[in-house]
C-alpha cells in the first residue's frame, strides 16, 4: 500500500495518526474526543491557502512521455498505484490479467472538470477543449493506472461521494471471493481545486473561518485472498455499508471517525453522539476516538486506513474507520493488524 | 512575431509538450508520427485551438490532412484561411 498526500508548510506529515496512535488510552475520551485536525485548506483568489499534494517521482514509474497529456488527479493515482505496485513487488507480467484496479473517487477529476466547462461556457460547444474532457472522466485514473502499468484485469470507478472507498472495497472482495481476479489494486483519489475552497467558504453552513479538512491525495491498496501469503499490513476484517450506525458492534476498537465531506449537508447524526452510544458500551480505557473537525474530502477513508495499518501499533485493539455518508448512511471498515481470519488482506 | 513561430508556441502550450522550445521545432518536421510525436486525440485539440488562436476552421478530412503535416503546411493553410476570411 501507498499513498500521496499533501505536505505543510514545514513539510511534515499532515495527518494526525502519525502522531496520535502513540498515545495511552485516554480516560475521559468523551471530553478529550481528538481533533482530526485538518490540513487547512488553501489560499488561492478566494484567500484560502492551496496545499497540492506533490507527484514528484512519478517519472520512476512511468515515461514521461507518457505523462504529457494527464492531470494532476491522474498523476496522484498513478504515483500511489505505481509505488504500492513496487511496494508489493507485484511485477510479473503473467499476473496483469488476474489483476483488477478500482478506484473511488468522490469528486473527480475536479480541476479538468471546471477547466473544460469553462471552456464550453467561453466558447461554445464546437470549441469546447477535448484533452480537458478526456481528462474530467472520474475512470481516467483507473485507464491511465491500467495502460501505464500493464494490468489487463477488470478495471473499475467507483463514485459514490463519501462512501466511494467503502463501496470500492465492498466490490473488491467480491472480485475475490468470486475468483473473477488473484489481486485488485484498489484505491481512493480526490483532487481540491480552489473552486471547491472558494464554495466552501461561500456557501457552507460553517461560515467561521476554522479550519476544515479537504484533504488531496491518493492511496492505494494491493489486496489479496487470505489464503495467499501472509499480509505484510493486516487485513481488512470487516467492511460495512449501510444505515442505523448505533445498532453496530461498539468494539472495543480504536475508532476512526470522518464527518461527510458535502458542506452543506446537515448532520444526520452527531459524532459526540456516536462517541457516548459506544463508549456506554465499552470500558472506558479501551477506546479511543478520534473525529475530524466539520468537512473532510471522500478520500477520508482510505488515508485513515492507510495510516492505520502504517502507524498503529499492534496493542490488539482493531481500528474501525468510520465515515459518515449523507442521509443517515455509515461506511465501517475494520481494520487489523493481527493474523485473525478474515475476509482478505492488503 | 513570425506566424510559424507562434504556432509553435501554441503547440507546446496547447499539446503541453514539455522540454522543447520553439526554435527545436523544425518547420518541416511531421507533426504526428514520428516527427513531434502527435496522436489523434492531439490533432481534434489542434482543429479546436486553431480556431481559438487564429479564426480558422478546419471543416473536414480533405482540408485537414494536408493542413496538419508540418508546420509549414500548417501556417500556409492559416495564411490563406486568414486572407478568405478578410475579403468576405
Amino acid at each position: 500500500m501507498e499513498a500521496v498526500y499533501q505536505k505543510s508548510s514545514k513539510e511534515t506529515v499532515e495527518h494526525p495518526l502519525d502522531h496520535q496512535f502513540d498515545h495511552p488510552p485516554i480516560n475521559n475520551p468523551i471530553d478529550q474526543l481528538k481533533d482530526l485536525s485538518p490540513k487547512v485548506p488553501g489560499k488561492g483568489d478566494a484567500g484560502i491557502e492551496l496545499l497540492r499534494a506533490g507527484v514528484s517521482g512519478l517519472e520512476q514509474y512511468v515515461a514521461k512521455s507518457k505523462l504529457r497529456r494527464v492531470d494532476h488527479y491522474s498523476r496522484m493515482a498513478l504515483l500511489a498505484a505505481g509505488r504500492t505496485l513496487e511496494d508489493s513487488k507485484l511485477s510479473s507480467p503473467e499476473s496483469s490479467n488476474r489483476t483488477g484496479v478500482i478506484v473511488a473517487t468522490g469528486y473527480g477529476a475536479l480541476e479538468s472538470t471546471f477547466s473544460f466547462l469553462d471552456s464550453y461556457i467561453e466558447r461554445g460547444d464546437k470549441l469546447a477543449l477535448p484533452t480537458h474532457f478526456s481528462n474530467s472522466v472520474h475512470n481516467a485514473a483507473a485507464a491511465h493506472i491500467s495502460i501505464c502499468y500493464g494490468i489487463s484485469g477488470p478495471t473499475l470507478t467507483v463514485s459514490q461521494f463519501d462512501l466511494s472507498f467503502i463501496s470500492a472495497l465492498i466490490t473488491a472482495g467480491t472480485w475475490l471471493e468470486t475468483d473473477k481476479v488473484d489481486a485488485v489494486l484498489v484505491g481512493a483519489v480526490d483532487e481540491w481545486c480552489e473552486l471547491t475552497g472558494y464554495c466552501m467558504q461561500r456557501f457552507s453552513e460553517h461560515s467561521d473561518t476554522s479550519p476544515r479538512s479537504f484533504g488531496e491525495g491518493a492511496v492505494f491498496f494491493l489486496v489479496t485472498r487470505e489464503k495467499t501469503a501472509p499480509p505484510r499490513y493486516g487485513y481488512f476484517k470487516e467492511i460495512t455499508m449501510g444505515r442505523n450506525l448505533d445498532r453496530q458492534d461498539p468494539g472495543p476498537y480504536d475508532i476512526i471517525f470522518s464527518p461527510s465531506s458535502a458542506a452543506l449537508s446537515p448532520d444526520t447524526f452527531s459524532p459526540d453522539k456516536l462517541s457516548s452510544d459506544i463508549l456506554s458500551k465499552t470500558p472506558e480505557n479501551r477506546i479511543r476516538v478520534w473525529k475530524r473537525k466539520k468537512g473532510g474530502s471522500p478520500t477520508d477513508m482510505g488515508m485513515d486506513a492507510f495510516f492505520a495499518f502504517k502507524c498503529k501499533k499492534d496493542n490488539g485493539l482493531d481500528v474501525c474507520c468510520l465515515k459518515q455518508g449523507e442521509a443517515g448512511m455509515f461506511g465501517k471498515v475494520i481494520l487489523t493488524l493481527s493474523k485473525k481470519i478474515s475476509l482478505f488482506n492488503p | 512575431m513570425d506566424l510559424k513561430y507562434k504556432l509553435k508556441e501554441m503547440i507546446i502550450e496547447e499539446m503541453q509538450i514539455e522540454d522543447l522550445t520553439p526554435e527545436e521545432i523544425a518547420d518541416d518536421a511531421p507533426l504526428f508520427g514520428d516527427g513531434l510525436g502527435l496522436d489523434s486525440l492531439d490533432a481534434v485539440e489542434l482543429v479546436v485551438q486553431l480556431q481559438i488562436y487564429f479564426g480558422v476552421e478546419i471543416k473536414n478530412i480533405e482540408q485537414g490532412r494536408p493542413a496538419l503535416q508540418s508546420i509549414n503546411t500548417l501556417a500556409d493553410f492559416v495564411k490563406a484561411h486568414q486572407a478568405e476570411a478578410s475579403k468576405v
